[in-house]
C-alpha cells in the first residue's frame, strides 16, 4: 500500500506532439487533451514539461512540416526517441483521432500501468539482492577465517550503584525508558541488561529493539517478572541483524507488579544516549543504562549472563508504530455506562495529571467509558494497564471493546452486560479480574489491521457487593498499528 | 467545516547517467510513509540514454504525481535549477523540496521525518547523516549545525535534504531566490547552494532519527570533484566573498563554537563567547563541566572553549569601556601558546594607554594580583590527564611552577572605579579545574558513544581552521558590528602628539561621523598618548609591538628602503588584526604595506596616507612616500595633505583619480567664547606693549632652530620691543650645544612642550605672531591652529607652508634662500608687524579669515563621498549638498592652494 497521497492528474500528461498551425482543427478532435501544440521557430533551448511524445501527428501539409522541423530540435536534446509522424488524412481524421485516443488511454496506459507495477517489485529485489550480497561475503569472510565467536561483546558499559536510581521502577512503570544503542546495527545478535533488583510477580517486562532511521521493530520481549534475574539478562535475537548499519533503540517498560529495578551505568557526557524516559522528552539525566551488546550466533549466551530471555515477537520487516493515546484523544472520553445506579459522584472521568482513564465499577450494572475513534485504522493491537488506586479498594472486572464508527456504544454495552459477549464486529478483550495487588494489563490483538478508525470502550462491573475505595483507573493505553497506515 | 489538505512535499530528481538505477529512486518515493502529499519532479538533463524516455513515460502514465521535464545538458546544477522553477511554478503549495539523486534511494520514512523536523523548527533545511550502501562508507556530521565549519571546513550537507521552499523563494521574486550554481568549472555545486543559503541567513538542522541510502560505487564525480578540490574550494571562496571575511566567520564562531570560556569569580557561572562584546552564551558551572567531558569523548558533537579564563564581570566591563577588550585577548590567546598561564593586571594612568608583559619561568614567585587569569583547555586536560593538578594549581600560589607571562595593561580608568571581586580569578579558575577533574564524567569520556564515525573537526579546533581559513593567528575575536556598522582601521605607528597622527585621528572622527565602526591600530608600538581632542572618537583601540619595525630595507625601490613579505615580520600575527575590515587607512606604518594587498582580495578597502617627503642630513628625499609608492597597486586610494604632494605621488605613477588632497585643519577646537573673545581682541585697538614673539616645535634642525636663534639674536640688535616664548624640546638633540640654553641668553622664555588643547590654544591666544623657520614641512596642522586663534604665521615656503599662508594676508611667507638670507627676511617680517600695529591687527584678522572657512569636515568631503560609493553598505549621506561633477579625488574647499618649493 501507498500511502502518500497522489496530486495531480495524469490527465496532464502530453503524448502527442503537433503543430501549432493545426491547433483548431486538433481542439474540436478527441485527441484535444493529449496533444502537445508547438512552434518551429525554436529560440533558446528546447525544454518538454510532461511531454512523452510517442507520436507526430499532423492535419495539414504545413503542419506536418513544422513538425519535422521540430523533432529536430527534439533530436539533439538526445533523450526522445525518434518520433513517427503520422499525417491523418481528412476523410478518416474522426476514426483514426478515436483509435489513436483509444491506443494511447487504453493500451499504453494499461501497459504503463502493469510494467509500473513489475519495476516496483524489481526495485525490492534489487535491494533484497544488495543485502544478500553483503551477507553471502561476510558469511563467506568468516567461514574462510574459521572466525565463528559464538558471542563477542562489542560494547560494555557497567553499571553505576546510586541510591538515587531506585525509582526508575516507577518511571519504567509510568512512562517506559528510551534508550539509544551505541554501535551499529551490524551483526547484533543480542545486549544485555542489568538489573540490580528482580522483579515481584504478576507483572511483565516489555522490551522493544527497534531501528532508529527506518522506524522497523527489530524483535520484542514480554517478559514476566519472575524470569528477570538480579544482574545481566540478556536478551537474544531470533537472527543476527544484518550488514545494513542501522542506530538501535530500546524501549523498555513494565506492567503491574513490583517493577524490577533496572540499572542506570555511569554519567556520560552526551545526553542523546542517555536514558530518558518515553513521555517526557527533554528530561535527560546524564545515564544510560548499564547494557552490554553483542555480536555472533543469536541464542548463544554470553558467559557472566543471569538469564537468557527470547524473543516473543518478531516484527522485523514490517513498519510498526507503537504509541499511547494523547491527552487530547483521552479528554474526548464520555460516559456511556449502563446501570440503574446513579452515583453521586462522577464515574467516568480522563485524570489529566495521571494521564488515566477513571472508570469506577458500581454495585450494579457495567461502567463503560467510551473514546471515539480512538483506534486509528491500521491498528492491530491495542492494550492498557488496569489498576486499582487504593490498598483497600474492592475487586473489580474489567475489559476493552473496540467497535466499528456509529456504533451505538450504550446499546453494546447493554447487550455486553446481558450475555457477557458481543458479536463481530466488535472485539471484547474478556472481562479480567483486577484488585489492588494486582493490577492487570490487557491485550486486544486483531487479526488483520484495523481497515477503518474504530471507538475505544473501557469497562468494569462489580464482582462482589461492594464496590468501595474500589479507584479504578486505566492506565499506558496504548496502539500498535502498522507504521504509515492512515492515522 | 473545510477540511485542510495535507501539506505538499515535492521530490526532485535531476537525472543523468542513472538511466538503469532511476526507478530504485522513484519507487524508494513512491514507498515512503507518510500522511503528506508527494510529488516528485524528474529533470532529466539531456540524457542520451533511451530507456530513459521509456521508463519515466510508463511511470508518469502510472502515477499522477510524477512530473518529468526533458531538458538539455546543463549539469546538476541546471538539471535541479529546472526542477525548481518548475516547482515554484507548477505546483506552488510546495512546501519543501527534497533533492534526490537519482542514483539514491530514501528510506520509508525519510521524507516525513525530515519535514515532520522542518516545520518544528526554524532551520532553512534539515539534512541527515550519510550511510552509503554498494560501498559500505558512513560518517556522523555532527549533532549541531555549525556554519563555521559548513563554511572552512567541509560540505557537512548532501543535497539529500529536505529543503524549505522559502530558501527558494527567498529574492526579491519567487524568481529570485536561491538557485545552484550551473558553472560547470564548480564541482561542488551542492556545497555552493549550501553557502549562498547560509549567505541569505539560512541555517541547517541535522537529523540523525532517519537517513536516506546513499549509493557509493569505487568511483564517482564526487570523487572526480574532490581531486580537483582546491580550485574548486577557491572557486567558492571567490564566489562567496562576503562570507569569508573575518567578522562574518568569527560571528559564527560566537555562536557555534565560542573561543573563550570565562569561569565569573561573582557568581561562578561560565561564560562562553569570541566576540566579548556580544552577548555571551552563559553556561552552568555544571554544565560547562559536562561540555568539557564531552569535547573530550565527542569533539564533533559537543563543544569547550579551547581558552579557559576567569575574572569578574566587573573586569570584562571595564575593559570593554576601555575599548581594549578584543585586542587584549588577541595579546592573551597569542601569548598562550608560548607559556601555560597568562595574567591580566591592569593599571591606572591618567593620560596614556600601554600594554607590556613580561614572560616568568617555572618557579617564579609572583607579588601582584592579577585581573584575569586564562589558560589552555588542552593544558587542563593534559594535566587531569597526567595527575598534574598540583602542578597547575600552583598558579594561585605565589610561587608557581607552570611557565607564565604577565600582560600589564595601563589605561585610566573611570573615576569610580569598580567593586572589585572577593574572589581571586586564579582560585576561581582552579576551582572549576578541581570540579572538572573530579567530575564523574571524567571516567567516561575515553568512550565515544555515537557509532558513526568522526566526520566533522573538533569543535574546539574550529579556532584553528579559522586561522588556517584566514592565513592569521590569532583572529581579532570581533564579529560583524552590532550596529551593522561599516568599519575602518585606522593604522599609525606612534600615537602621539605628531601631527600625522592628528590628522589620522581627524580622518577616523570624520568617518565616525559618516557611521563608521572605527578601529585605531598602533603598530610598533606598546602605548599611545591620550588626546582629549579625539580620544572619543575610536570605537576599539588596538596596540601590536611585537617584532614591527618602524622602519626596515628589505629592498629598495628607487633607493628607497621599503618592507618585502620576505621580512621576519610575524605576518599572521599582523594578518589576524588587519583582517576583515571594510576600509584600512595605513597612516606610516611601513610594515603593513606588504598585507595591503591580500586584505584588498578579501574585500577591504585600501587607503595610504601621507604626510611629509622626509631629507635625510644629506639632503636626500626619503620618508614614508618611497615606500608607499612602491605598493600603490595594492591601494584603491591615497590621501595627501597638500596639492604638492599629490602632484608629487601622481609623477611616480599614482593615477590622479586614486589621490586626495586633504588640506589640514587645525589639531584642535576651541570652544565659542574664546573663539568670540579672542577675535574681538585681534580686530580691536592692540595694547601698547612689545610683539609677543612665539615659537611651538622641536628644537632641532629640521625645525630650523638655528635660523630661529638667528633671528632672535638680529632682533635684539636692532633693539626691538618682543617677548619671545619658545615652547619645545630638544627630543633629537641633533646640535652639540643646548638650544634651550642658548635661546635663555638671549632672554627668551623656554618652556617645555605642551599637548593639551586647552594650554595649545592658551599660547597661540597669547602670541602676535608664531615663527616657523623650517627646513622641510609637510602641511603643518600648527599654521591653521595659530590662524585659527589669530595668531600670524611666519614662516618659511617649505612642503605645502604656501598653501596654507597667503603672503601678506593670513600670514608672512619667507621664501627659501641661503639661511643668512632667511634669518635675515624672517627678522625684518617680524619687526614689520612689530613697528607697524594696524599691519598686525590687518594679518591677524587674515588669519581668522581663513581659519573661518576651514574644516575638517570640508577637507575631507571628496574622500568621505568616495568612501560611502565604494564601501559596500555604504548608504548616500544625508543633509549633503550634491557634488558636482567635478574630479572626484580633489580637494573642494576654498582653502587649497598651490604652492611651490620643496614636496610636502
Amino acid at each position: 500500500m501507498r500511502y502518500a497521497q497522489m496530486i495531480g492528474m495524469a490527465s496532464r500528461n502530453k503524448l502527442i506532439i503537433a503543430a501549432d498551425i493545426d491547433r483548431h482543427i486538433f481542439d474540436a478532435s478527441p485527441l484535444k487533451e493529449l496533444i502537445y501544440f508547438v512552434n518551429s521557430d525554436i529560440s533558446g533551448s528546447l525544454v518538454l514539461r510532461n511531454t512523452f511524445p510517442v507520436l507526430a501527428i499532423a492535419a495539414s501539409i504545413a503542419g506536418e512540416k513544422k513538425i519535422k522541423v521540430f523533432l529536430q530540435a527534439v533530436r539533439s536534446s538526445r533523450t526522445i526517441p525518434d518520433v513517427p509522424t503520422l499525417r491523418l488524412n481528412p476523410e478518416t481524421f474522426d476514426e483514426a483521432a478515436t483509435l489513436i485516443r483509444q491506443v494511447l488511454e487504453g493500451g499504453v496506459s494499461r501497459l504503463a500501468t502493469f510494467a509500473a507495477s513489475f519495476t516496483g517489485e524489481l526495485a525490492m529485489l534489487r535491494r533484497e539482492r544488495e543485502v544478500l550480497l553483503e551477507n553471502y561475503r561476510a558469511l563467506e569472510d568468516a567461514f574462510h577465517a574459521r572466525n565463528w565467536e559464538a558471542a563477542t561483546e562489542v560494547f560494555a558499559h557497567d553499571p553505576d550503584s546510586d541510591a538515587k536510581d531506585e525509582g526508575i521502577g516507577q518511571v519504567l512503570r509510568d512512562d517506559g525508558v528510551e534508550q539509544w544503542l551505541p554501535v551499529s546495527s551490524h551483526g547484533v545478535s543480542g545486549f544485555a541488561l542489568h538489573f540490580h533488583e528482580a522483579g515481584g510477580s504478576g507483572g511483565e517486562l516489555l522490551v522493544k529493539l527497534e531501528c532508529v532511521e527506518t522506524e522497523q521493530r527489530v524483535a520484542e520481549w514480554t517478559v514476566p517478572f519472575t524470569e528477570i534475574r538480579p544482574e545481566w539478562n540478556f536478551f537474544t535475537l531470533a537472527k543476527a541483524c544484518d550488514g545494513g548499519r542501522r542506530t538501535l533503540r530500546l524501549r523498555i517498560s513494565t506492567s503491574g507488579g513490583h517493577s524490577p529495578e533496572l540499572s542506570l551505568g555511569h554519567p556520560i557526557s552526551n545526553l542523546r544516549y542517555a536514558a530518558r524516559p518515553e513521555g517526557a522528552r527533554g528530561t535527560h539525566s546524564h545515564r544510560p543504562l548499564a547494557l552490554r551488546v553483542f555480536t555472533g550466533l543469536p541464542g548463544v549466551r554470553p558467559t557472566g549472563m543471569s538469564a537468557m530471555l527470547a524473543p516473543n515477537l518478531l516484527e522485523h520487516g514490517r513498519g510498526i508504530v507503537d504509541h499511547r493515546l494523547s491527552p487530547d484523544t483521552l479528554r474526548a472520553v464520555t460516559d456511556v455506562s449502563v446501570t440503574p445506579i446513579i452515583p453521586d459522584f462522577q464515574t467516568v472521568c480522563f485524570v489529566e495529571h495521571e494521564g488515566a482513564i477513571i472508570c469506577h465499577p458500581v454495585i450494579e450494572g457495567t461502567s463503560a467509558a467510551a473514546i471515539r475513534t480512538a483506534i486509528a485504522s491500521g491498528t492491530i493491537r491495542f492494550s492498557a494497564r488496569a489498576k486499582i488506586d487504593h490498598p483497600e479498594g474492592q475487586p473489580a472486572a474489567v475489559g476493552l471493546v473496540m467497535a466499528p464508527p456509529a456504533t451505538d456504544l450504550r446499546a453494546e454495552v447493554a447487550k455486553l452486560a446481558a450475555t457477557g459477549a458481543l458479536p463481530d464486529p466488535l472485539l471484547f478483550s474478556g472481562w479480567r479480574k483486577v484488585t489492588p495487588d494486582q493490577p492487570v494489563n490487557i491485550n486486544v490483538m486483531l487479526d488483520a489491521p484495523a481497515p477503518t478508525p474504530m471507538d475505544l470502550i473501557v469497562v468494569s462491573r462489580a464482582i462482589q457487593t461492594s464496590v468501595d475505595f474500589c479507584w479504578l483507573k486505566f492506565f499506558d493505553l496504548r496502539l500498535v498499528r502498522e507504521a504509515g497506515a492512515a492515522a | 467545516m473545510r477540511r485542510e489538505r495535507a501539506d505538499l512535499i515535492t521530490v526532485a530528481i535531476p537525472l543523468y547517467g542513472h538511466a538503469a538505477l532511476v526507478v530504485e529512486a522513484i519507487e524508494s518515493v513512491l514507498a515512503s510513509r507518510t500522511a503528506r502529499r508527494l510529488a516528485i519532479v524528474v529533470s532529466v538533463d539531456g540524457d542520451p540514454c533511451r530507456e530513459v524516455f521509456d521508463q519515466l513515460t510508463l511511470y508518469a502514465a502510472a502515477h499522477g504525481n510524477i512530473h518529468v521535464i526533458f531538458g538539455p545538458n546543463s549539469g546538476p546544477g541546471g538539471a535541479r535549477n529546472r526542477a525548481i522553477d518548475y516547482i515554484l511554478e507548477t505546483l506552488p503549495d510546495t512546501k519543501a523540496i527534497y533533492f534526490l539523486d537519482a542514483d539514491n534511494r530514501v528510506l520509508p520514512t525519510t521524507i516525513d521525518t525530515l519535514y515532520q523536523r522542518l516545520i518544528g523548527g526554524k532551520a532553512g533545511w534539515v539534512y541527515t547523516n550519510i550511510d552509503t550502501f554498494s560501498v559500505n562508507w558512513r560518517a556522523h556530521y555532527g549533532d549541531h549545525y555549525s556554519r563555521l565549519i559548513h563554511c572552512i571546513a567541509d560540505n557537512t550537507c548532501d543535497t539529500g535534504s529536505m529543503i524549505s521552499i522559502a530558501v527558494f523563494k527567498s529574492g526579491i521574486s519567487f524568481r529570485s531566490g536561491i538557485r545552484f550554481d550551473e558553472d560547470r568549472q564548480n564541482g561542488f555545486e551542492d556545497w555552493e547552494f549550501w553557502l549562498s543559503c547560509i549567505e541569505a541567513g539560512f541555517v541547517g538542522q541535522p537529523c540523525h532519527d532517519t537517513a536516506f541510502e546513499y549509493r557509493l560505487r569505487a568511483e564517482s564525480r564526487f570523487k572526480e570533484a574532490n581531486r580537483d578540490r582546491a580550485s574548486s574550494i577557491s572557486f567558492l571562496r571567490r564566489r562567496h566573498k562576503a562570507l569569508f571575511r573575518r567578522p562574518r566567520l568569527v560571528d559564527f564562531e560566537h555562536q557555534e563554537c565560542p573561543r573563550f570560556a570565562v569561569v565569573m569569580t561573582g557568581d561562578g557561572m561560565v561564560r562562553a563567547f569570541t566576540d566579548p562584546m556580544r552577548v555571551p552564551n552563559e553556561l552552568r558551572f555544571d554544565d560547562a563541566v559536562s561540555n568539557f567531558w564531552g569535547s573530550v569523548s565527542e569533539p564533533d558533537n559537543i563543544h569547550f572553549p579551547p581558552f579557559l579564563a576567569a575574572c569578574s564581570a566587573e573586569t570584562l566591563q571595564l575593559l570593554r569601556r576601555a575599548r581594549l577588550l578584543p585586542n587584549l585577548l588577541f595579546h592573551l590567546e597569542r601569548l598562550s601558546e608560548s607559556v601555560n598561564v597568562v595574567f591580566l593586571e591592569i593599571g591606572n594612568v591618567a593620560h596614556e594607554r600601554s600594554l607590556e608583559h613580561e614572560a616568568h619561568p617555572s618557579g617564579a614567585c609572583r607579588a601582584t594580583r592579577a585581573d584575569l587569569v586564562l589558560t589552555t583547555s588542552s593544558l587542563v586536560r593534559e594535566a587531569i590527564a597526567n595527575n598534574a593538578l598540583d602542578w597547575l594549581s600552583s598558579l594561585a600560589q605565589e610561587q608557581m611552577w607552570p611557565t607564565s607571562a604577565t600582560l600589564r595593561a595601563r589605561f585610566p580608568l573611570p573615576r569610580a572605579l569598580p567593586r572589585r571581586s572577593c574572589v581571586r580569578p586564579e582560585q576561581a579558575l582552579m576551582n572549576f579545574i578541581n570540579a572538572t577533574a573530579t567530575s564523574p564524567l571524567r571516567e567516561t569520556a575515553a568512550k565515544r558513544w555515537t557509532w558513526r564515525p568522526q566526520k566533522l573537526p573538533a569543535r574546539s579546533e574550529a579556532y584553528k581552521l579559522l586561522r588556517t581559513e584566514l592565513k592569521a593567528s590569532p583572529v581579532l575575536p570581533l564579529g560583524v558590528s552590532s550596529t551593522k556598522k561599516r568599519t575602518v582601521a585606522v593604522l599609525v605607528p606612534i600615537a602621539s602628539f605628531g601631527g600625522a597622527e592628528k590628522v589620522a585621528f581627524a580622518a577616523t572622527r570624520e568617518l565616525k561621523r559618516i557611521g563608521f565602526e572605527t578601529h585605531l591600530f598602533v603598530l610598533g608600538s606598546e602605548r599611545m598618548d591620550v588626546l582629549d581632542e579625539f580620544d572619543g572618537d575610536f570605537d576599539y583601540i588596538h596596540f601590536w609591538k611585537s617584532g614591527v619595525p618602524q622602519w626596515a630595507s628589505s629592498d629598495r625601490f628607487l633607493g628607497q628602503d621599503f618592507i618585502a613579505e620576505s621580512e621576519g615580520i610575524d605576518w599572521n600575527a599582523l594578518k589576524g588584526l588587519l583582517s576583515g575590515f571594510d576600509l584600512v587607512i595605513n597612516n606610516h606604518v611601513m610594515a603593513a604595506h606588504p598585507l595591503m594587498a591580500r586584505l584588498r582580495s578579501e574585500g577591504t578597502r585600501t587607503a595610504c596616507y601621507l604626510h611629509v617627503v622626509d631629507e635625510t642630513t644629506l639632503g636626500r628625499p626619503a620618508g614614508q612616500p618611497y615606500a608607499a609608492i612602491a605598493h600603490e597597486h595594492c591601494y584603491e586610494a591615497f590621501l595627501t595633505c597638500s596639492e604638492q604632494l599629490k602632484t608629487y605621488l601622481h609623477s611616480f605613477g599614482v593615477p590622479s583619480e586614486k589621490i586626495f588632497a586633504v588640506p589640514n585643519a587645525p589639531g584642535f577646537s576651541i570652544d565659542a567664547a574664546m573663539a568670540a573673545e579672542v577675535a574681538a581682541r585681534r580686530r580691536g585697538e592692540r595694547q601698547p606693549g612689545p610683539l609677543r614673539l612665539l615659537y611651538m616645535g622641536r628644537l632641532d634642525r629640521q625645525k630650523g632652530i638655528d635660523r630661529l636663534y638667528g633671528c632672535i639674536a638680529q632682533l635684539r640688535d636692532h633693539d626691538a620691543a618682543f617677548t619671545a616664548v619658545i615652547v619645545g624640546g630638544e627630543i633629537l638633540a641633533d646640535a652639540p650645544s643646548s638650544w634651550s640654553g642658548r635661546l635663555r641668553e638671549l632672554g627668551c622664555d623656554v618652556r617645555a612642550p605642551v599637548f593639551g588643547s586647552k594650554g595649545l590654544a592658551n599660547l597661540l591666544a597669547w602670541g602676535d605672531v608664531l615663527v616657523m623657520p623650517s627646513r622641510w614641512e609637510g602641511a603643518p596642522l600648527m599654521i591653521a591652529e595659530a590662524q585659527q586663534l589669530g595668531c600670524v604665521p611666519v614662516a618659511t615656503a617649505v612642503g605645502a607652508v604656501g598653501e596654507l599662508i597667503t603672503d601678506g594676508e593670513d600670514g608672512l611667507l619667507v621664501d627659501q634662500q641661503s639661511d643668512p638670507e632667511i634669518i635675515e627676511h624672517l627678522a625684518k617680517a617680524v619687526l614689520g608687524v612689530a613697528r607697524d600695529p594696524e599691519c598686525l591687527r590687518r594679518l591677524a584678522e587674515g588669519c581668522l579669515r581663513t581659519a573661518s572657512g576651514r574644516s575638517w569636515s570640508g577637507s575631507f568631503s571628496a574622500f568621505l563621498d568616495w568612501c560611502q560609493v565604494t564601501i559596500p553598505g555604504a548608504k548616500p549621506r544625508a543633509a549633503e549638498p550634491a557634488r558636482g561633477g567635478g574630479h572626484p579625488a580633489t580637494a573642494q574647499t576654498g582653502t587649497a592652494r598651490t604652492g611651490t618649493g620643496s614636496v610636502a
